[in-house]
């Protein structure tokens, strides 16, 4: 198991090592200065380039700045007032996982609590809607979902503020409120996973109701509720929490479309933003911090198989 | 016991066919028959599929019954329509076609695509309109109340009366109102009202449809707005509207669909062919060195968050572009180099998926019983590789190619969404469903459109692969 571990580790600096050189080759090729276009003359760009060693060779660049990560140094902005790049993202996390979290959360109730509903009344009419509801909410994209959601629930019935609004006491805004304009962004993110959750707990919990052992609680006397509550749902939700990790990723890379959706001021927003700018040291940061979290949560979900289901062996070789 | 003597006559000896006691009565199948026999009785997928072929022949039949212009030829996507206003022999101006709603003959009678909109507006803004000349809108002070309302022409300032009632359409629409601080009402004709700099000085261009007071004691009036009538084109019709720049949703939207499915196409073939060569001889080595790097290397590029590299990669397309155009020796358009630039972009980490489970069929296949039988007969490589390998595998491809076009599809509309996908006159269901998106509140016919067939088109792929997927390998049936 520790091997496992360590094997894996090595492999998430092999990868987040090769993601940042990547990108920051690939920043290289974009043509020009970042100080192109603004209203500088060629002396101030020569020293402003100077000024974050941007005339330095690529190669130099390049060791300065793998250096700076490994030290955790990830370099300022240059267009945002030389902020520290990790400040900069540390200021935003909030506003991603906010509505990220809230997400996962609505979409694992939501998903596993209409999944077993349809695995208990099956082929029944709320069974036949609940499989509509999932084949829809994977099929449709989710910023087209956010679209809708944002005409006919805020523009037509008014129900709910249009964009995200943080919590401010001086502009009269209260937690209230904020929940408020969290929920269509969350709702958005989370009907994807609601979806592929609900038709994954749909075929568990009708794999495990056929099992011997279900029809035996029900011979010895266990009511339905019984046998679905304690023997039923725990296995079914095996297998179904293992998908989870997945679903987590693709929260992550839905709220990329959907904070600029919702003028929710997360990463994705602010790296879209240093993406357009040419802001170098701050893409790369925000690309690197998408990957660490990106391997670290495929990482616990691998080890988390392993704990949850102990049939799963982790040492490997065998697959 | 009772017993009960039957008449032999009754019956008759089955003659006996020797030896045909276990012939197989019924036709044999190949493959692909069992499988299409399958996905009939699904009729989910079956509809689906008709669905799709019913999309893909508008997608090229639609634009021949789009608008014309004047002479004759058909508006392309990229194009304004060239039109003669027949009243003043002038070409009508771009500001006059863009932004109209769908209008449908025939439909429009029953109240839907009659290219009317619902507009929330001011009094002022009915009016008056914003778009005064410079020295009238001078005027506009509280202390020059009486030359401005002289200017305009109206009876009364839009700001010291409230609208109680109306009657009455076009010229002889009649508006009840009542003067602020008086108690009586007083009817007026909507002429009366109405100012020539308004840009609904044209009175059969709109009705009034409700008043309402907002929280701040302002009347707002919803109208409905005759944009066709507005601006004097009423002799037009464009089924799915018009855009910001006069372009014609029918004909964008049928080239979007073509795009997009091009994009899917594209994109799918690129990570076929590198995932099954990949998986292939990762499968073919398998177990060896050779196979394990291989299989590492697929396990970090796997881990990279795809769309982040995607984002970046697609910012930085110049150097790109110029580079395949150095290597062929080409000149490539802007549209032709992003296009480029999207697939390769899309296809940096799609083939991975496909490898893999190209490799793990391979190496599931290759030490079963029916690969010794053939290989104990003396079949050759190839034909093992072919006949009794392969078949095995397609199944799967198929499947898996069929749900990865509406995720290509996806993937460009979110690109086209954070303005990374194709540039503006190109079109493809991303980019209209980007710029619907942005003017959703104002002009939602533009969102509504490229969403209601970005969804038929996912839909109706998904549904038709979940059947593919049942009828092909039936062993995967979901419950």
């Amino acid at each position: 198991m520790f091997k496992y571990i360590l094997k894996r580790i090595g492999y998430m600096i092999i990868t987040l090592f090769l993601v940042l050189t990547v990108n920051f080759l690939l920043l290289q090729l974009i043509p020009g200065s970042p100080f192109d276009g603004e209203k500088v003359t060629e002396a101030q760009k020569i020293i402003l380039e100077q000024k974050y060693g941007l005339d330095d060779p690529i190669p130099v660049q390049y060791i300065r700045y793998m250096k700076g990560v490994v030290q955790g140094d990830f370099g300022v902005s240059f267009k945002l007032q030389n902020q520290e790049v990790s400040d900069l993202v540390l200021t935003r996390i909030p506003y991603t996982i906010k509505p990220g979290a809230l997400a996962l959360l609505i979409g694992v109730v939501v998903g596993i609590l209409f999944g077993a509903i349809a695995a208990m009344k099956r082929n029944s009419w709320a069974d036949h809607t609940i499989t509509i509801i999932s084949v829809l909410g994977v099929s449709i994209p989710s910023f087209v979902l956010a679209a809708f959601l944002q005409y006919f629930i805020c523009s037509k019935l008014g129900w709910l503020p249009l964009l995200y609004q943080p919590k401010d006491t001086v502009r009269g805004i209260s937690a209230m409120d904020e929940f408020k304009s969290l929920i269509l962004p969350s709702i958005s993110l989370a009907v994807p996973v609601i979806a592929s959750l609900m038709r994954y707990m749909r075929s568990e919990l009708i794999e495990v109701l056929n099992t011997d052992y279900i029809l035996l609680a029900r011979a010895k006397g266990l009511t339905r509720t019984q046998v679905i509550f304690h023997h039923a749902l725990r296995n079914a939700l095996i297998p179904v929490i293992t998908v989870v990790g997945p679903m987590v990723v693709s929260i992550m890379t839905g709220s990329l479309v959907i904070e600029q959706f919702f003028g929710v001021p997360g990463l994705s927003k602010l790296m879209l933003n240093s993406v357009t700018m040419n802001d170098q040291f701050l893409t790369l940061g925000i690309a690197f911090f998408y990957a660490v979290l990106y391997v670290v949560v495929i990482l616990v979900i691998d080890l988390l198989y392993g704990v949850i289901d102990p049939r799963i062996r982790l040492t490997g070789g065998a697959k | 016991m009772i017993s009960k003597k039957f008449d032999p006559s009754l019956f008759e000896l089955e003659p006996t066919h020797h030896g045909q006691g276990d012939e197989i009565k019924t036709e044999s199948l190949t493959f692909w028959q069992d499988a299409w026999r399958r996905l009939r009785k699904n009729k989910a997928a079956l509809i689906s599929m008709y669905a799709i072929l019913l999309l893909v022949i508008c997608s090229f039949l639609a634009p021949l019954v789009g608008p014309k212009h004047e002479n004759g030829e058909r508006v392309k996507y990229n194009q304004t329509p060239i039109l003669i206003d027949t009243e003043t022999g002038k070409q009508i101006e771009k500001s006059r076609l863009s932004y109209l709603p769908p209008r449908v003959k025939g439909l429009e009678k029953l109240g839907i695509f009659d290219g009317t909109s619902t507009k929330k507006m001011t009094t002022f803004e009915l009016f008056v309109g914003s778009s005064l000349p410079d020295e009238v809108s001078a005027l506009n002070t509280p202390l020059k109340k009486a030359e401005f309302v002289k200017a305009l022409g109206v009876k009364y300032h839009p700001n010291d009366y409230e609208i109680i009632s109306w009657s009455g359409k076009g010229e002889d629409m009649k508006i009840t109102i009542q003067l602020r601080g008086s108690s009586s009402t007083e009817d007026v004709p909507a002429s009366e009202l109405m100012s020539k700099y308004s840009d609904y000085a044209n009175l059969d261009s709109f009705e009034l449809d409700q008043t309402e007071t907002d929280n701040q004691g302002i009347q707002m009036l919803k109208v409905k707005v005759n944009a066709y009538v507005q601006k004097g084109v009423e002799h037009l019709y464009f089924y799915f509207g018009t855009d910001e720049l006069g372009f014609d949703v029918w004909t964008r939207l049928w080239t979007g669909v073509q795009v997009s499915l091009l994009i899917g196409f594209l994109s799918l073939i690129i990570d076929f062919t590198l995932g099954i060569l990949y998986g292939s001889i990762a499968g073919f080595y398998g177990g060896t060195v050779i196979d394990n790097v291989m299989m590492r290397i697929t396990e970090i590029l796997g881990s990279i968050p795809t769309t982040v590299i995607l984002i970046i990669f697609s910012s930085v397309k110049k150097p790109f572009i110029q580079g395949i155009e150095n290597l062929f020796n080409i000149h490539l358009s802007n549209v032709a180099g992003a296009f480029i630039i999207l697939i390769v972009a899309m296809s940096l980490t799609g083939w991975i998926s496909v490898a893999r489970v190209v490799r793990a069929q391979y190496l599931k296949l290759k030490d079963q019983e029916f690969v010794m039988a053939a290989t104990t007969l003396g079949a050759s490589s190839p034909r093992i590789i072919f006949k009794h390998l392969f078949p095995n595998i397609i199944g799967q491809l198929v499947v898996m190619a069929t749900f990865s076009i509406p995720s290509a599809i996806a993937t460009e509309a979110m690109l086209s969404f954070i303005g990374l996908g194709l540039p503006i006159p190109m079109s493809s269901l991303g980019v209209l469903l980007s710029d619907g998106t942005s003017k959703m509140l104002s002009y939602v016919y533009l969102m509504m459109v490229p969403a209601f067939f970005m969804v038929y088109l996912m839909l109706a792929i998904n549904l038709f692969a979940n059947g593919l997927r049942d009828a092909l390998d039936p062993r995967l049936r979901g419950e």
